[in-house]
């Protein structure tokens, strides 16, 4: 007996004195069994566009300035930074450039929104429970065939061995049209603080209604594409525009500008989706652009330390780029009188603005030191300029105080002064939230859809949709309305909204679109194979059997 | 921003005992003030030994408490221009440091501008870090000839920070002061049980040892918290308490880390009249880290040695050769240092937050997600190393001149890097794999000789070379799935190119290894232009593309293709050579060390070379209105401009000192004044401001502008006293 009991121990001891055994206790290694943070598990899907790489930042350096709306420029190479934003600018896209590199975070969302429907919703994934997964999977199909044009069908999790290949642009959009239409039906028809940023069945049928616009551009070869290239899909966008402009759900309201101020929120009864930016409760200091973005740093003057008074009624606290401006086309745009929009294109001499973002008449002044003491003359945004050297896009020293004044702006998200310290360093972090789909936008999408030959229904006609829009921000009424009338009231309307290069490139009007950037660097400006960003240089490196897009 | 730093570093202590029992124990204590003022140091040390034989001798035991207390302050030294180190070269001389009325100027229209002696007053940081030790150790002859051995030790470190940036703070705007303050701990327990069998019979001898080794280490476990909006700053960082504001999520977690290391452990040596030796070792070390079909592995390893001066065919050489020894050794040893339970196990950390309703209550409050941060890697294992040296020691002159010739090859294979894996297939992005292989190869000589022995003069000499060569031989194992695609070292964030690296990690060549543009001078407009390569960005190398006329084309906006290896940062040879000279009592010490044949980078003469920078309103180097181009706008990219020889040779130390004996009447036993320089002179090609920086990591090679702190040169009195 005894000699067991010293076996016994003995293995005892052997055991402990090879036990290797250590666990994690600081982490959750098992999900927790809590339906809270199970349904943080769909939360976690939904936003992969709300980051550095998306609208937080770099969307905006290759989406944006490279429109007819904008340009990034530079002051003696200071922002010039190997071309980050003036490559962009100019539609000589490059991998590297940060403004191309929106692929991965789509791709990661697909396939993290996979997993979680394998786990939740089975292998075939059509339980209705993980139907907003399937409608946000589509959503960044969306995005990625319309920035890269062939890209992978991720609508399963890929086995061992099973290779990534990318997809005809054309399978991707008729994949994404069948997604919507399978799970339309099982989305939410609530529009609350639950909805508000999360795909519901409004958020659904406004991305089927902008596929249904485009798809003549989705399902043709992209170097064809001309503004009267055929779409067989005309009444089906308007039909499910009617859906959206009758559910009674949503209203464009009265009040342009207040709908894109710092609150801005589920209370703005024109957003239909949007992309919900929080600096304090998504902690920017943390997270940076995933909580916050930061469109006041590049659009804003210079040097606001050196005018009394300042335009917003508060000094800066960190540095502003002011890097992006407006070109004098879409400026020129702005000319319907009374028209509330043309309150956020700041050309000319500027006046202050109230802690309510209201205009004032009181002209802000420019000093030429921050003690005051010398005026130099009124704050005045030059529409039209000399450049330094345009082939660079550099307008001059970036400590010329006139030299800041060069070009219009667009200061349709304004910050409040609490976001220039809500972060360390220089970044300013705003918590406008960014609208993607707007009901204004439906009501010019079914007014280009009846000028393009679908059939008008409910007795509306273009001029009296476009009307309905212009009556928000108290414009002057329209008696009739042209195609190319339409698009200069998008760039009215949807000005720094993410849709302009898809406006132009389904018009056929994306190349040579800015006399600058022709000016700047005509070869690439006239190349139509720039209509596809390039796969960025992550993914080609990771993905070795791709190959590039043409002219790149 | 700078003043002279003074030192000062007492000790003292005493030891003693009689045959049974010895004690020792003592104190001492460093403060040191950096040249740049708010920075500097101050450690206590005390230790305490006990040891004694009991049981006729046969047993002895010891027990020992050492414990440490240092005290830190620092200055801010982050990136984009928040670091004092940084703001010395940019911030302009033009400018006052104060206005008339006494508050601090500033500039917030320039951007990454910042006060520098605002940044020192007003943000202030401050560490503590406490030791506390306790070690015990016992040797028990069980028969002639065996022993058994043991070692204990139980250590914990507690670390407290703290930090507090002002209402002035220009770097933490906004926030009405800010204090964050930290705390976490480690805790260290090691035993080690061994057991010594010597035996001589004849001219054979034999030692045998085996072994067992335990450790633990739970290190880092803690939290900390930032509050801010004080009403002003009086209460500094004593009260997070009376903060008025706090972040979203005030409180972080510092993450307890825990490794446990098992080893089992043997080793046989045997020796035949002290002319053929032999040692073998194998081990068995075990470590938690691993995956769990690995954490095992087994590291052998064996040495065979000849004397050859012992050897009859050398007797005619014993007039003069003292000693000479060949020893050939291989062995495989594991690494598991760096890793800990975080690196192949799948776990759940924070994710971005979001608003829950309650359907129930209505309410709605604000939760984290959680997403999968590790994929698990079952098979990941140990790092092993495989070295080979051969090594010849002798000794000459009756061992007046003796020394080491040493050559080694070592080859490490199995290294542990991160991958990036589809997020198709698994949760995360990237995996923690095993498959580097790195080689070092060297030659290492190291020579002591005894120049002048007589009565009153003495000169010895101790001198050392090392040669190393070091290689990457594969990053990649593309049958295993594990791409490591190109790995780019090191941003300095120059005003041409934010996103650009300087190094590259290449197979087949060594760490440190410089990938970078070449500078092909300037063009008629002034402009920096680069030259051009007919490749890929993938590819390391390529050739220069070649217009018609045979001259080669340049840009001024190189592409990311256009960089090719242009140096690296190891160096060749590296040295020491210490000389000692005694006289009577006086002694005087003088330590060279060089290092030749490394490249560096120069970053503050890339940065601040840039012209642009006068026109912002910044500080650039005078060297740029007269040997660079002012107006040159494309200079400020990373390119072998800004690499140069980083060579040097220098005296590191010299010590003269005076030994007092005998004159004490018994009160002391010697006194010895000594006076000591440190960092004397450098002789060096380079023309930053010191060549002597860090070559270890994966970034060698670097001189960084806001993480360097001016070495100093420092002279120092001192007196030893021996009671």
């Amino acid at each position: 007996m005894k000699k067991y009991i010293l076996m016994a121990g003995m293995a005892a001891a052997l055991g402990a004195c090879t036990d290797l055994d250590t666990d994690i206790k600081t982490f959750y290694t098992e999900f927790p069994d809590n339906e809270i943070a199970v349904s943080s598990e769909f939360e976690g899907c939904y936003y992969y566009h709300r980051n550095e790489a998306w609208f937080g930042r770099n969307f905006w350096e290759g989406m944006f300035l490279c429109t007819d709306e904008a340009a990034g420029i530079c002051l003696n190479a200071d922002w010039y930074d190997n071309g980050r934003i003036y490559f962009p600018t100019v539609h000589d896209f490059r991998t590297e450039n940060p403004g191309v590199g929106l692929m991965g975070d789509m791709m990661n969302g697909c396939n993290y929104t996979n997993q979680r429907i394998l786990l939740y919703g089975g292998a075939e994934g059509t339980d209705p429970i993980v139907a907003p997964l399937r409608a946000i999977r589509a959503y960044y199909h969306f995005w990625m065939m319309d920035i890269y044009g062939d890209v992978p069908l991720l609508d399963h999790v890929y086995e061992d061995g099973e290779e990534i290949t990318r997809q005809p642009r054309a399978d991707i959009a008729k994949f994404i049209e069948s997604e919507l239409l399978a799970v339309i039906p099982d989305l939410s028809e609530e529009n609350n603080d639950n909805t508000y940023g999360r795909p519901n069945k409004w958020m659904a049928e406004a991305l089927l209604a902008k596929l249904y616009l485009n798809w003549g551009v989705y399902t043709n070869d992209i170097t064809t594409v001309t503004g009267s290239t055929p779409n067989e899909k005309l009444n089906d966008c308007v039909a499910w525009c009617d859906e959206l402009i009758n559910c009674g759900v949503f209203e464009i309201g009265k009040g342009y500008r207040k709908k894109f101020f710092p609150d801005n929120g589920v209370q703005i009864k024109d957003f239909i989706y949007a992309v919900p930016f929080d600096a304090t409760v998504l902690d920017f200091a943390a997270n940076k652009y995933a909580a916050a973005h930061s469109m006041m740093r590049f659009c804003d003057y210079r040097k606001g330390t050196y005018c009394k008074p300042v335009q917003w009624g508060w000094y800066p606290n960190t540095t502003r780029a002011g890097t992006y401006l407006i070109t004098p086309e879409a400026v020129d745009r702005f000319c319907l009188e009374g028209d509330e929009r043309n309150e956020i294109i700041a050309v000319g001499e500027q006046t202050v603005w109230d802690s309510n973002f209201n205009i004032t008449d009181e002209p802000v002044i420019v000093y030429n030191d921050t003690r005051f003491r010398r005026e130099l003359g009124p704050l005045d945004f030059k529409k039209d300029f000399e450049w330094e050297d345009i082939s660079m896009l550099n307008v001059g020293a970036g400590d010329d105080l006139e030299v800041c004044m060069k070009g219009a702006r667009c200061f349709k998200y304004p910050a409040n002064p609490i976001d220039d310290t809500i972060a360390p360093g220089n970044y300013i972090g705003q918590s406008n939230d960014i609208p993607i789909f707007r009901l204004a936008d439906i009501y010019l999408m079914k007014a280009e859809c009846i000028l393009r030959g679908a059939t008008a229904t409910n007795g509306d006609t273009p001029a009296s949709l476009v009307n309905a829009v212009r009556d928000c921000a108290s414009a002057p009424h329209c008696t009739s309305i042209t195609l190319d009338e339409l698009l200069d009231e998008r760039t009215r309307e949807l000005i720094m909204e993410p849709w302009r290069r898809n406006d132009l490139i389904r018009y056929g009007k994306f190349e040579n679109c800015c006399a600058w950037k022709v000016a700047s660097s005509p070869a690439s400006m006239a190349d139509v194979n720039k209509r596809l960003f390039p796969i960025p240089s992550g993914e080609m490196s990771t993905n070795t059997n791709w190959t590039q897009n043409p002219s790149y | 921003m700078q003043r002279t730093g003074f030192a000062q570093n007492h000790n003292l202590s005493l030891s003693g005992g009689n045959s049974k029992t010895t004690y020792n124990a003592s104190v001492s204590y460093t403060t040191r003030d950096g040249v740049i003022k708010h920075v500097g140091n101050n450690l206590f040390t005390a230790r305490t030994y006990v040891e004694s034989k009991v049981l006729k001798d046969r047993l002895t035991f010891g027990l020992g408490v050492n414990g440490n207390v240092r005290n830190e302050w620092g200055v801010s030294r982050g990136t984009n221009g928040q670091s004092v180190y940084d703001a010395m070269y940019y911030y302009s001389p033009l400018v006052p440091v104060y206005n008339e009325d006494g508050s601090y100027y500033t500039d917030s229209s320039i951007s990454r501008n910042y006060n520098p002696i605002l940044m020192i007053n007003e943000d202030q940081s401050k560490s503590a870090m406490k030791r506390l030790q306790v070690t015990g150790k016992f040797s028990l002859k069980i028969i002639e000839g065996l022993l058994f051995n043991g070692n204990f030790s139980y250590q914990t470190n507690t670390t407290e920070y703290k930090a507090y940036d002002t209402s002035l703070s220009e770097i933490l705007t906004g926030r009405n002061g800010q204090v964050e303050r930290k705390e976490w701990s480690d805790y260290t327990k090691l035993m080690e049980l061994y057991g010594n069998y010597d035996k001589e019979f004849g001219e054979n001898r034999i030692s045998l040892m085996a072994g067992y080794s335990w450790e633990q280490r739970d290190n880092g476990e803690g939290f900390g918290a930032k509050g801010y909006n004080f009403y002003d700053d009086t209460l500094k960082w004593y009260n997070i308490g009376m903060s008025n504001s706090w972040d979203a999520d005030p409180v972080y977690s510092c993450n307890l880390s825990t490794v446990r290391m098992i080893s089992f452990y043997g080793r046989a040596n045997y020796s035949f009249a002290s002319r053929y030796m032999l040692t073998a070792t194998v081990r068995r070390d075990g470590a938690s880290t691993f995956g769990s079909n690995n954490k095992w592995a087994t590291f052998p390893s064996g040495s065979v040695a000849w004397r050859l001066s012992e050897e009859g065919f050398m007797k005619g050489t014993r007039g003069w050769l003292n000693d000479l020894k060949l020893r050939v050794g291989w062995g495989q040893s594991g690494n598991s240092e760096g890793f800990d339970i975080y690196t192949a196990r799948f776990y759940y950390q924070a994710g971005t937050r979001f608003d829950y309703t309650d359907p129930e209550t209505g309410v709605t409050t604000s939760y984290k997600s959680l997403n999968a941060a590790r994929n698990v890697n079952d098979d990941l294992k140990w790092e092993t190393t495989t070295m080979l040296n051969v090594g010849l020691d002798f000794a000459f002159f009756n061992s007046r001149l003796n020394g080491t010739i040493e050559y080694y090859d070592k080859d490490t294979k199995d290294m542990i890097w991160t991958y990036s894996v589809s997020s198709a297939r698994y949760p995360v992005g990237s995996m923690v794999a095993n498959v580097g292989r790195m080689s070092n190869r060297g030659i290492e000589l190291s020579l002591n000789a005894a120049i002048v022995q007589s009565r009153d003069f003495n000169y010895n000499v101790s001198l050392n070379f090392s040669h190393n060569k070091n290689k990457i031989k594969s990053i990649s194992d593309p049958s295993a799935g594990y791409n490591a695609g190109i790995i780019e070292e090191y941003q300095p964030n120059l005003k041409g190119d934010s996103q650009g690296y300087t190094q590259r990690i290449i197979e087949g060549q060594p760490i440190g290894t410089f990938y970078m543009y070449e500078w092909a001078g300037y063009d008629e407009n002034g402009q920096s232009i680069y030259y051009t390569y007919d490749k890929a960005n993938e590819d390391t190398y390529g050739e220069r593309i070649v217009d018609e006329n045979g001259n080669y084309v340049t840009t001024t906006t190189p592409e990311k293709k256009d960089r090719v290896i242009v140096g690296n940062a190891q160096p060749w040879l590296t040295m020491g050579w210490n000389n000692t000279f005694t006289w009577k009592n006086f002694d005087l010490n003088l330590f060279f060390t060089g290092v030749f044949g490394q490249k560096i980078f120069n970053e503050p003469k890339a940065y601040y070379s840039y012209g642009t920078f006068l026109t912002l309103g910044q500080n650039i180097l005078k060297e740029a209105a007269t040997l660079q181009n002012y107006n040159d706008l494309t200079s400020s990219l990373p390119s072998d401009r800004w690499l140069e020889d980083g060579s040097y040779f220098k005296l590191n130390t010299i010590t003269l000192g005076y030994t007092f004996r005998n004159c004490f009447n018994g009160w002391l036993k010697d006194l010895r004044l000594y006076v000591s320089g440190n960092n004397v002179f450098c002789i060096t090609g380079y023309t930053g401001r010191d060549p002597e920086i860090c070559l270890d990591g994966l970034m060698p090679g670097h001189d960084s502008r806001h993480d360097h702190f001016p070495r100093t040169r420092t002279w120092l009195v001192g007196a030893q006293i021996n009671f």
